[in-house]
């Protein structure tokens, strides 16, 4: 009975152990999240693209990146 | 106890020109390999001792010598100072590092061939028509059914190696490449995957998957490389002693910008590959399909795919991956496998699991899959477009783009968004000029440098030296853990010319 309560509490422990670690992850994923937004900008800038003509550029680009097989 | 995990990685790089403009890749790659400063201006690749169709389940699917001029031989092959050899292979640009023994020389090692290549192209586009500029991915697939190598090398014993293809040794029942190395590779494109938009080679669609290799493999174990990619490679080429040292040519990793990425890719197959040297694992995963399972798990960016096993029951990559990086721990309790080097691996492996099954958004800078899949969901959001619009495939092949102002993985480090596994980036730009001092990659750099105009030929285990007249003398390099500095730094300050050398070697 002793042995039952004490594996039942330790699963209860390592439970709450999870939950707290999972709730901790989700809050730096959040604060992550935040962090990240600040880039759009960035990236905006870094794909030069300019909206009126930016699909056939795109398209010019992926259709021109053709690469043979190697290894 | 397990040989030292010597180790190093062969990059076969992408390039294109700017604006569309149609070119020849392999004239092109010429030039980019022909524009970074070479060792010594006459030594020639040693195809000698290639022998890329010998298998190691015992035969030959080619005995053919490779045969080439040696004016071809010196404009294909750059061997750099740094022991590297940079090259062209089939139509790419090609850097192999010198080989390494801690996994986080082999990731800024592995940079500084980003770098090399980076100033290889400027200095060739010096030489081509004014305003057109050389463009070189760091990827795997040109999403067109195309796909090129990012292969990592490990020394093994020989025993482990006959172990390991002999098809009468078997380890609880099932082959350990079965058992053991096809499930970790299968399931560890979790960790290491460089993510890609859509599917390739008669795959099922996708939107998104996690590598960008993973389409093109074809069968469980074979010898070759371009046709048929096998998930194990079997080349017998070890490139030292046979006797003692053998060379596992993994082919199915993808191609890593991020740090972390790279060191879980290297780190994590190093720790298996001892533990099964060792005879440390008691694992058995043999898959049922193991190439289904390869193109399952990679397009499956919830990470629930179900794998059938042989021995009947289903697991994920997940459920793998935990099961290997708890024998890991248990193994890395033991004295001499307690190192820095490998808790920092366990200590990522961990966090890594962890965040897959919590939440994957942690892992943004860490794996690029994630990275790549993040970026890529928030412009789609932001533009209201579909994940097959090009503008949304022009962006997955950008993130690969090495030029350090231009290449969307390389932006979001300027502004410390990934994660640093390298303490010191002068440790990057070192290895741009100079070998790692404690692998044979040290003594073969500093003989070309002090008698590179002797050395007629290198590979990695072989240097053959001029010896007046027709006269050719061979050092080789058998066991990958000598020839370092501490070793040979003495002999070589006291050796003038070659024959002094070659003496002194002999005391």
């Amino acid at each position: 009975m002793a042995e039952e309560q004490k594996r039942k509490k330790g699963k209860q422990g390592k439970e709450a152990d999870s939950d707290e670690r999972a709730e901790d992850l989700e809050q730096k994923g959040e604060e992550l999240e935040e962090r990240l937004n600040e880039l759009d900008d960035l990236i905006d800038d870094a794909l030069d693209e300019d909206e009126e003509e930016a699909e056939e550029q795109a398209q010019r680009f992926v259709d021109g990146f053709k690469q043979e097989g190697g290894e | 106890m397990a040989v030292p995990k010597i180790c190093g990685i062969e990059q076969e790089y992408a390039i294109a020109l700017a604006g569309g403009i149609s070119y020849d890749p392999i004239q092109l790659s010429y030039l980019v390999v022909n524009s970074f400063e070479r060792a010594a201006a006459q030594t020639a690749w040693d195809y000698a001792e290639e022998t890329p169709f010998l298998d190691a389940r015992g035969f030959s699917y080619d005995d053919t010598a490779i045969q080439i001029s040696r004016n071809d031989n010196l404009r294909i092959n750059n061997l750099l100072v740094n022991g590297a050899r940079f090259y062209v292979d089939h139509a790419h640009p090609e850097f192999s590092t010198a080989e390494c023994l801690s996994v986080r020389d082999l990731i800024a090692f592995d940079r500084a061939g980003e770098r090399v290549l980076d100033i290889a192209r400027e200095e060739a586009a010096k030489q081509i028509t004014a305003g057109r500029e050389i463009l070189i991915f760091k990827n795997n697939s040109d999403h067109k059914g195309n796909s090129y190598g990012c292969h990592e090398n490990y020394l093994v014993s020989t025993e482990l190696y006959q172990r390991l293809f002999m098809p009468m040794k078997t380890l609880n029942g099932s082959q350990p490449v079965m058992g053991v190395l096809i499930p970790f590779f299968v399931s560890r494109q979790i960790l290491c995957g460089a993510g890609k938009v859509g599917s390739e080679n008669g795959t099922p669609h996708v939107d998104y998957q996690i590598s960008q290799r993973s389409d093109f493999f074809e069968i469980a174990m074979g010898a070759n490389t371009t046709a048929n990619r096998p998930i194990i490679n079997t080349r017998d080429e070890p490139h030292a002693d046979k006797t003692l040292f053998r060379r596992l040519h993994v082919i199915v990793g993808d191609s890593n910008m991020c740090e972390v990425a790279g060191l879980l890719k290297v780190g994590t197959a190093r720790l298996v590959l001892s533990m099964l040297e060792d005879n440390a694992i008691n694992l058995d995963f043999a898959l049922e399909q193991p190439v289904k399972a390869m193109i399952d798990v990679s397009h499956d960016i919830s990470l629930k795919q179900a794998l059938s096993l042989e021995a009947g029951g289903t697991i994920t990559a997940l459920q793998i991956q935990r099961e290997f990086l708890a024998a890991a721990e248990e193994y890395c309790t033991k004295p001499e496998q307690d190192t820095e080097e490998n808790r920092l691996v366990l200590q990522y492996w961990r966090e890594a699991l962890d965040a897959l099954e919590k939440e994957p958004m942690l892992l943004v800078g860490k794996l690029d899959w994630i990275t790549k899949l993040h970026l890529l969901q928030r412009y789609i959001k932001r533009k209201e477009l579909g994940w097959h619009h090009p503008r949304v495939r022009r962006m997955d092949i950008l993130y690969h783009d090495i030029t350090p102002d231009r290449g969307l993985f390389h932006i979001l480090e300027r502004e410390g968004k990934t994660e640093r596994i390298i303490d010191d980036s002068e440790r990057v730009k070192y290895f741009v000029g100079n070998p790692p001092d404690d692998t044979r990659a040290w003594f073969r750099s500093h003989c070309m440098r002090k008698f590179g105009d002797v050395v007629v030929e290198a590979n990695w285990d072989v240097l053959t030296f001029s010896a007046g007249g027709n006269r050719l003398q061979r050092i080789t390099l058998g066991d990958p853990s000598k020839g370092t500095r501490d070793l040979l730094e003495g002999v070589l300050k006291e050796s003038d010319t070659i024959g002094k050398l070659l003496a002194n070697l002999q005391q």
